[in-house]
Formats: C-alpha cells, sequence, structure tokens
C-alpha cells in the first residue's frame, strides 16, 4: 500500500510544507520540523511500524558510530554491520513469504525496509571510507532514513549529498515551488488517471485466451504501466522533496533512449542502478578488471537486483537473464554507444532494440507466477 | 507574447490534469502492484 495516493497522508505533507515555508526563517526548521513530521506520520500511519523503526534506526544508529570511530577491525566491523542488515532483512521477507513463522512478526515491518537496507549500507560505506569526519547528528541520520516521501519507494536516497542538504537552510524559490506542485500534479496524473485506466485494460486483455499478438500487447502495455507508475510515484516524491528543502535525485533519465542496456540500467530505476554500482561493482572491479570480471560482476548485481524485488525463482530468472544480456555487452565490447558517434539510424535501432530485451522481460514486475506464465505461454500460440 | 502563450498553455494543461485527477482520485492509496 503505497500511502502517496492516500489523501489524509497527501492532506499531511502538503500541510508539513505549508508549516516549513510558514517557518522558514528559523534556521532549524527543516532538520526539527521534518524530524517531528517524520515521526508523527509514522506513529498515525502504524503504531507497530513507528516502533519497528524507531528500534531499527538507533541500532543502526549506534553501528554507525562504533564504525566511525573504530580504529581496529574496522573492515570486519564493517562487513558484519552489512551482513546482519542483509541477514535481518531477508530473513523478515522470509516471514512475509510464511517460510517461517512467528507471533510477533507482522508484514507491516516490511514496508519501505527493502530501501532503508540500501540507506543504512551506505551510511555504513561512508562511515567506513570516511571515518570520523562522516559523522552525522542522530536527528539527521534518523531523517535520511524516514525522510516520507521516498520511505514506501525511493529514490534512493545518498547518505553524501543528504547530509550536505541538511546543512542548507530551508530555501524554495517561487520556481521551485512551481516545478514542485508540477511534479507532483503529473505524478499524480500519471499515477491516478493513466495507470488506472491502463490497468483496467490490461486486466480485460488478460482474461482473454491469449495468442501470440495478445501477449505482445500486454508486454508493450504493461511496460508502459510500469513506467508509468514508477515514475509517477518518483514525481510525486521529488516534488513533496523539494517542496521540504531536499533534494531528491531523479529515478527516470530518459530510459528508452538508451542504446544499450548498460545505459538503460544507468536511466531506468537510475538510483537503485547507481546504489548497486557503487557499492558492489565499483569496489570489486578495482580489484578485477578484465572484460570477463565485468562480464561476472554485472550478472552478480542483475541477480542481487531481481533477489531485491523478491524472492522467487521468477525474479532470480529476470536476474539472469538482464546479467547474461549485460555480460555479453561487456565481453562484445557493446557496453555504451555514444549518441554522437554514430548515425541517428545506428543510435535508435539500438535503442530499439534495447527496448526489445527489456520488455521481453518486463511483466516478470507484475510479480505474478501466473501472470507472467500466461503471457509466455501467449507467445507460442499462434 | 510567444512566452505568455507558452505559460497559459502550460497552464491550462495542468489545470486539465489536476482535474482528471480531482475526478479520479479515491485517495485508498493502493500500490499498483499489488492490484495484479
Amino acid at each position: 500500500m503505497s500511502y502517496l495516493l492516500n489523501v489524509h497522508a497527501l492532506g499531511a505533507l502538503l500541510g508539513m510544507v505549508l508549516v516549513l515555508m510558514l517557518t522558514r526563517r528559523w534556521p532549524s526548521n527543516k532538520r526539527i520540523l521534518v524530524l517531528l513530521f517524520n515521526l508523527c506520520f509514522l506513529y498515525v500511519f502504524s503504531r507497530k511500524l513507528f516502533l519497528f523503526s524507531i528500534v531499527y534506526v538507533l541500532v543502526n544508529y549506534a553501528g554507525y558510530l562504533w564504525l566511525c570511530h573504530a580504529a581496529r577491525a574496522r573492515r570486519l566491523l564493517f562487513l558484519g554491520a552489512i551482513a546482519v542488515n542483509v541477514a535481518g532483512v531477508s530473513t523478515l521477507r522470509l516471514f512475509g513469504m510464511n517460510v517461517i513463522e512467528h507471533p510477533l512478526f507482522d508484514a507491516i515491518y516490511l514496508f519501505g525496509l527493502i530501501y532503508t537496507v540500501l540507506k543504512v549500507i551506505d551510511a555504513y560505506y561512508f562511515a567506513y571510507y570516511v571515518g570520523k569526519e562522516s559523522k552525522a547528528p542522530l536527528i539527521d541520520f534518523v531523517n535520511y532514513l524516514l525522510f516520507i516521501p521516498t520511505f514506501t519507494s525511493g529514490p534512493i536516497l545518498k547518505f553524501r549529498d543528504f547530509m550536505a542538504d541538511t546543512k542548507k537552510p530551508y530555501a524554495v524559490t517561487a520556481a521551485d515551488f512551481e516545478a514542485g506542485i508540477k511534479r507532483i500534479i503529473l505524478g499524480l496524473f500519471k499515477k491516478v488517471v493513466l495507470v488506472a485506466g491502463m490497468t483496467y485494460v490490461f486486466k480485460d486483455v488478460l482474461e482473454l485466451d491469449l495468442h501470440v499478438y495478445h501477449s505482445l500487447f500486454l508486454m508493450v502495455w504493461f511496460y508502459a504501466i510500469i513506467y508509468l507508475d514508477f515514475s509517477g510515484y518518483s514525481d510525486i516524491a521529488i516534488g513533496f522533496g523539494r517542496l521540504m528543502g531536499y533534494t531528491i535525485p531523479e529515478n527516470f533519465k530518459q530510459p528508452f533512449l538508451s542504446p544499450t542496456l548498460t545505459q538503460y540500467w544507468r536511466n531506468w530505476h537510475a538510483t537503485l542502478g547507481d546504489w548497486f554500482r557503487d557499492h558492489i561493482f565499483m569496489i570489486f572491479s578495482r580489484n578485477y578488471s578484465s572484460r570477463a570480471a565485468a562480464a561476472g560482476l554485472s550478472m552478480l548485481i542483475m541477480v542481487l537486483i531481481g533477489l531485491w524485488h523478491g524472492f522467487s525463482w521468477l525474479y532470480l530468472a529476470w536476474g539472469v537473464y538482464h546479467g547474461l544480456l549485460l555480460a555479453l555487452e561487456n565481453v562484445l565490447k557493446q557496453s555504451l554507444v555514444n549518441r554522437k558517434k554514430v548515425s541517428a539510424a545506428y543510435f535508435y535501432s539500438r535503442c530499439l532494440l534495447t527496448q526489445l530485451f527489456v520488455t521481453l522481460g518486463i511483466v516478470v514486475y507484475s510479480g505474478n507466477a501466473d501472470v507472467a506464465l500466461r503471457i509466455y505461454r501467449g507467445l507460442v500460440n499462434w | 507574447m510567444a512566452g505568455f502563450l507558452r505559460k497559459l498553455a502550460e497552464v491550462i494543461v495542468y489545470a486539465v490534469m489536476l482535474a482528471l485527477v480531482a475526478a479520479c482520485f479515491t485517495g485508498n492509496g493502493l500500490f499498483i502492484y499489488e492490484g495484479f
């Protein structure tokens, strides 16, 4: 459930923007009032999620401070903190899938957690590589992890950028205000009007006896739905973030004009691709710089991204599929195409090819194996 | 003049989008992935 389409949540966010504007002369309004807002919002939304989030943030803040100041066994502490977080979130997801059960578990704990854990790990990376200089106050650490506009579905904030933002006083110019309101309206329009209407069509066609043309249509249609849905969500988050005085990174940077899959993953859900590139690819590729190693790392990253979406064979297969394609691009030296150095016809034909590969795997995002298999079976029904 | 007309067109487009959002908004907050 996304609260950004909930009428009370939207009212609360707009009210918070108004309060921030009215208190703009108070230098700490952006940090203290946003902290109160984040906590109150979670408390009203779910007491259980509020308590879980408080404990999760405080435990990780203690680990983060320890890592900032630790003089010995830093690497062990760093890797241990990441391992504990990944193991903890993975265990909770298994509880969510009813693979394991416990009376204290509640599905609400998983709300936004897969995004929050990525931000926590980013903070640990920063503490590990920068040390004491990276130390951030608790108030900013809490705001970073629980920032309401991006809490459930990103875009994924970078620790360094967010901390730099907190040091600036609240300042929203008329141009910022206009841009923020326009992004929110655009995002709501995509989600409330376009996605809602297009979903009816998708469901209606899905009910038919699927032939190849139905399946091809459903794939393209679903791709459009996913794009509008997710980019719409990002638009709303970016708009509210801007009105609350924080810069939220873009998640979709003209992904349809990507001539290779490597470039596509820098433009589609860009903050997720950036996160994995920054935290896995960049670290390992220092030690393994050959093309074969880059291909292997691409495979590893895509499998991890697949499992990050969900623990199922469908997402695993999706990760392997994209990993293989990225590995092939690496091995065949086809990872990058510079638009300025090739003809327009070549550039657009490569973009089309990239979209074809993406479209073939897109129905996996439905998260429903029955739906995905039904559509794939239709492809062989002439 | 061209700038004014462009701005006017922009205002109209966003007003229409907002009106459609207001007409279709349920306020339930269902995330699309749960709809499938």
